[in-house]
């Protein structure tokens, strides 16, 4: 009976170029690989048509949905290469870890490494043995020491015997004490080896990550320790799947700890290591001339040269990915960093996106996206985009069912950061809150970020709510909570409601930033006004909001005493919006509050000059302060003794928005027009850019209107109108129109 | 005279121990004419200690990598152009390539923006010219010429300051390694070991961009300011500690908390923020480099050596601290009192700092 152990680098390209010549020049009859056993009833869809990795197998607990692991493949893979070898020599290839069946159940206590006991050899505990190595021979990173010491070397299947060798030695010697979970996983393998034995196997290959390499040989363990190890452990049910992957969420995490940095650079090295580095600087220079940057062949040779040299000085038998980025950035980028982003994408991380066939079985999240009727329905208004890589455009009256069914889909996969729609402001000429518009774009990523929803829940509206709660629990400012509350609402998800709102009154109370606060009020009064058309019980925002105006009134006015330019703006914009806010809340009591507020801003002396303009601006719009008033404090504000800048601040928030009211009111174009007058040549340069900021943001037409008045020399006695161009056909069309509205007719 | 000691010695006379114990235990293949290996040019420029523990001093601080960059870059016959802002260690790392593969940092050409050609290629003896005619006694060679005959590495100061016209000269000398001398009519022919290291500033302005001709023969390494404020710390302490030695000023070691928070105010107005990241700070054009921090501390010391008790305080760095934001007297003014106003007043042990800064303006 053979066993031989082959211990591997997850996701290691020479790892598995090893692994397979290996496993040729043995000829096992099984092929025992590190993976769960409950997912072996996947394993056969390996060698299925339509199976492209980067693909991961996902093994979860349907109930606990939050229960879930992840285990990637690369072709570099070189459990991957088990299975194709084992597919195409038609030898049994399956799985030999503990199952996710009892992972699930283990506590974090389980993960922890173990205490060390009064008296062990070793000196200091070694956290991470393959680092501590790394260390020793001089490299920072431990990842980067492996691919120089043995995937970079071109011996084959010799390597794995030192390998083994080498573990064997640290692990006695490294003083380190395993977690409960290493030492359940490794029982777990030598018994899955001893059941394989049983079965009549003669000789067996077992892949594993070299750690374990040293303790899976059974013969060297008692069943009877082996069985009480494992004694005891509890079990959840588990169901496992196999999804799409990409390289970039390899590079980010890989299953197996940490992600593997340079995915593309793996792939291409496995698949052809002679040429790897003149391969992937002509496919640089390709990409960087598709960009238009300098990129010739001769650029391609030298660097090839600079990195070959590179690795001679590191000592390195062919250059690595480090040393083929500075070698690009020092003869592309001309020592800049700003294009190598670009070849990091596409060259190091690598934009491949796996596929699985089409009889694998969905994810319970896939399932309930899929029964969505805008989505299942031939005239659904999903059906078509979803999955296509075309961009389109999606108007929906959400009074309409079918129309709010789209809605709130997209809604809810914005709060599970799916991104599938963009919600496009809408034309004012349609119907207000009914209307919604869609920009739809679709990335072959999403299918991805759906199954990891799932780790959120099983269907689309709960993982929703859940995401939605775990995002509010983060959220540090009040205004983070307020939009997230919106988008619950519009994505009608009343579940979360009460723990949102809870969320927001905490942080409303505590925060001391008025700003913050101001920011919070608009959020929740379209919330208010949401609830009418949507049906939602909005008492709970309504508290809220009685809480919130009154705490802004108070302290708005200290808010706005000696703020620089800056501040004062962003002020005058929370103001306006303030402002519009009460507007639509129509509460009388609100608007008193909030009006006494103002007027005491537009008197305060101190007070920023922008805000107090504003202020009278919406007094005067509101009907509280009256023409003549409003003429006594312009003429106060412009009056000679004040700063000339702030009068020109004044007359910016004065004249927010519009100058209409400047063409309309003769008086008030008659102060400004006096002050402007007595401006000395210098100040008036001064203020100048102040007051053309102000009056570039009226329309072309008021701004011609207000060009005439000024060249005028009397100021318009009447509004006379001059009959030169007067079109009375055409006008004819526009008066039975305005009979209609006025109900003259 | 000849007792008196120099100002400052060249990098190959100065570390000339280290020099020669690196040569002594270098095992590794040098390229040809190399007066040591890659590993040992990269082991002198980034320091540490050798086999038989001999310490080399490290004269480069900052990222490895891009050291062995810059020497493996030579080591393959590619010119090297060294590029970043003023106070980044260029011409320093340049010299000590030049003394550590070349054994002399001596072959050097200042490029300026009235340079010509001849500067670059060769000049006669106009006296020798006139007597006895064009012949090879009469020929004044460049560092260039010099440099390719003898095989030595040759340096460049300021390329982009250099006319365009003139620039473009080496695009023969560096992709054909060839001189030619029409009056002559022979040619100088570069032999191995000889190559070139330019210098260049990116922040100047009214200089002359490279050709892209000429930009391809060039491998381009940007020194970048140093990455963390400890990092500069060491840096500055280090450097001032050296040149104090040179110039022997009479003064007991730079207080550490003294160099933290100038490097502090200098990393800050650089990058517009403070160190918290909360406020945010009007940027000074100058450049504020960390050359700049070490030559402020050092007129400190000077200052505090002969006109107060020998230990540096704020006052004494006050003077250089303004010199070296304010260059230009209404922008740079005005963000230097911001600052003041801002950051300086507020932080509470640095009140002499302030009192001194203000002072000043």
């Amino acid at each position: 009976m053979e066993l031989q152990i082959f211990g591997i680098r997850h996701h290691g390209p020479g790892s598995a170029k090893s692994l397979k010549l290996g496993l040729e020049k043995m000829q096992p009859d099984l092929i025992l690989i590190e993976g769960p056993t409950d997912a072996n009833d996947m394993l056969h869809h390996v060698m299925g048509e339509g199976m492209v990795p980067p693909v991961a197998l996902l093994v979860f607990n349907p109930k606990e949905t939050h229960q879930a692991a992840y285990f990637p493949f690369a072709t570099f893979s070189p459990e991957w290469q088990a299975f194709l070898y084992g597919g195409t020599h038609g030898v049994p290839a399956r799985f030999m870890d503990l199952p996710q069946q009892y992972q699930f159940n283990l506590s974090k206590e389980d993960y922890k490494p173990g205490a060390l006991e009064e008296g062990d050899p070793a000196l200091e505990p070694i956290i991470d043995p393959l680092s501590y190595l790394a260390k020793m021979a001089g490299y920072e990173d431990s990842e980067r020491w492996w691919e120089v010491s043995f995937e970079h070397r071109e011996e084959g299947e010799e390597v794995f015997p030192v390998i083994l060798e080498l573990m064997t030695a640290l692990r006695e010697n490294a003083g380190l004490k395993e977690s409960r979970h290493t030492l359940l996983r490794e029982a777990f393998m030598r018994k899955s080896i001893r059941k394989a034995q049983k079965e009549g196997f003669q000789k067996i290959a077992v892949v594993c990550g070299a750690w374990h390499s040293p303790v899976l040989d059974p013969s060297d363990f008692k069943i009877k320790d082996d069985n009480a190890i494992l004694k005891g452990l509890k079990k959840v049910n588990t169901k496992a799947t196999w999804i799409p992957w990409s390289f970039k969420r390899l590079s980010v995490s890989s299953g197996y700890g940490a992600g593997v940095i340079s995915p593309a650079w793996y792939e291409l090295l496995f698949e052809n290591r002679e040429k790897v580095v003149i391969h992937w600087m002509t496919l640089v220079a390709r990409m960087l001339r598709e960009e238009d940057l300098d990129a010739s062949s001769a650029h391609v040779i030298e660097a090839v040269r600079l990195a070959d040299t590179l690795a001679t000085i590191r000592n390195l038998s062919i250059p690595g990915i480090g040393e083929l980025q500075e070698a690009v950035r020092t003869i592309f980028c001309s020592g800049y960093d700003a294009p190598m982003k670009l070849i990091e994408e596409t060259l190091v991380i690598g934009k491949k996106i796996g596929q699985v066939a089409n009889d694998i079985p969905l994810v319970p999240i896939q399932e309930d996206l899929e029964k969505y009727p805008s989505i299942k329905n031939k005239n659904g208004q999903l059906h078509k985009t979803y999955t296509s890589k075309e961009d389109s455009r999606l108007e929906l009256n959400i009074r309409v069912d079918s129309n709010l069914n789209a809605s709130l889909l997209l809604h809810r996969l914005n709060i599970l950061d799916i991104p599938w729609g963009k919600m496009a402001k809408v034309a004012t000429n349609k119907k207000g809150s009914f209307h919604e518009v869609w920009e739809l774009k679709w990335e072959v990523t999403f299918p991805i970020l759906i199954i990891e929803a799932g780790m959120w829940g099983n269907t689309i509206v709960q993982a929703a709510s859940t995401y939605i709660g775990f995002k509010a629990s983060k959220a540090s400012q009040l205004h983070e909570v307020t939009a997230l509350l919106n988008s619950a609402l519009y994505a009608d998800l009343p579940a979360c409601i009460p723990t949102l709102i809870q969320q927001l009154d905490e942080h409303a109370s505590v925060t001391n930033d008025i700003g913050q606060l101001m920011k919070a009020l608009p959020g929740l009064v379209r919330i208010l006004k949401m609830g009418s058309t949507r049906k939602i019980n909005t008492e709970s925002v309504e508290k809220v909001v009685s809480q919130l105006i009154p705490r802004i009134c108070i302290s708005l006015p200290s808010a706005c005493i000696s703020l620089n330019e800056e501040a004062a703006q962003a002020m005058f914009s929370n103001i306006v919006e303030v402002n519009r806010a009460v507007i639509g809340l129509d509460h009388d009591p609100y608007s008193k509050v909030w009006t006494d507020t103002l007027s005491h801003l537009a008197l305060m002396e101190g007070g920023s000059p922008l805000i107090c303009g504003a202020s009278a601006r919406i007094l005067f719009d509101k009907g509280i302060w009256d023409l003549a008033l409003l003429d006594e404090r312009m003429r106060y504000n412009l009056s000679q003794g004040n700063d000339s800048k702030k009068s020109a601040f004044w007359v910016e928030g004065f004249l927010f928005g519009s100058g209409l009211l400047l063409i309309h009111q003769p008086r008030l174009w008659a102060v400004l027009d006096d002050w402007i007058g007595s401006l000395k040549e210098e100040t008036f340069n001064d203020v100048l850019p102040l007051l053309r900021r102000t009056f570039s943001g009226f329309s072309e037409s008021e701004r011609s209107k207000m060009l005439d008045l000024a060249k005028r020399e009397k100021l318009p006695k009447s509004k006379t109108q001059t009959h030169g161009h007067f079109d009375e056909a055409l006008a004819t069309h526009a008066v039975s129109t305005v009979q209609l509205l006025l109900g003259i007719k | 005279m000849a007792n008196l000691e120099l100002l400052r010695p060249h990098a190959e006379d100065q570390y000339a121990e280290e020099l020669s114990v690196l040569i002594k235990q270098d095992t590794r293949p040098k390229p040809e004419n190399w007066a040591m290996s890659p590993w040992s040019v990269v082991t002198y420029l980034l320091g540490g200690t050798l086999e038989n523990g001999f310490e080399i001093e490290p004269k480069y601080f900052g990222n490895r990598r891009l050291m062995e960059v810059a020497v493996a870059t030579l080591a393959t016959d590619r010119a090297l152009l060294l590029i970043g802002i003023p106070g980044t260690a260029k011409t320093w790392v340049s010299e000590h390539l030049g003394a550590a593969i070349s054994g002399t940092s001596k072959l050097l050409i200042q490029g300026t923006a009235g340079m010509s050609e001849d500067s670059m290629r060769y000049t006669w003896n106009y006296a020798k010219l006139l007597s006895e005619g064009p012949s090879k006694d009469a020929l004044v060679p460049s560092p260039i010429m010099n440099g390719m005959q003898q095989g030595k590495v040759v340096r460049l100061e300021e390329l982009t300051r250099i006319p365009s016209d003139v620039q473009d000269t080496l695009i023969t000398i560096l992709s054909e390694k060839l001189l030619p001398v029409p009056e002559l009519g022979m040619e100088v022919q570069g032999r191995s070991g000889f190559n070139l290291i330019a210098t260049a500033n990116d922040r100047d302005k009214g200089v002359n961009e490279l050709s892209s001709a000429l930009k391809r023969r060039f491998n381009t390494v940007v020194l970048p300011l140093p990455a963390s404020l400890e990092a500069e710390v060491d840096i500055v302490k280090f450097r001032v500690d050296k040149i104090g030695k040179s110039l022997k000023l009479p003064v007991s070691e730079p207080p550490i908390e003294e160099i933290r928070r100038l490097v502090t105010m200098f990393r800050e107005l650089r990058e517009g923020k403070t160190t918290d990241g909360k406020t945010k700070l009007k940027v000074p054009g100058s450049t504020l480099s960390t050359a700049e921090a070490i030559s402020v501390i050092n007129s400190g010391q000077a200052l505090a050596a002969h006109f107060g008790d020998g230990t540096l305080k704020a006052h004494d760095l006050a003077a250089g601290i303004t010199g070296a934001v304010v260059k230009d007297p209404n922008q740079d003014t005005i963000a230097w009192k911001e600052y003041l106003e801002t950051v300086v007043k507020e932080r509470k042990d640095w009140s002499d700092l302030y009192r001194s800064c203000r002072e000043l303006i």
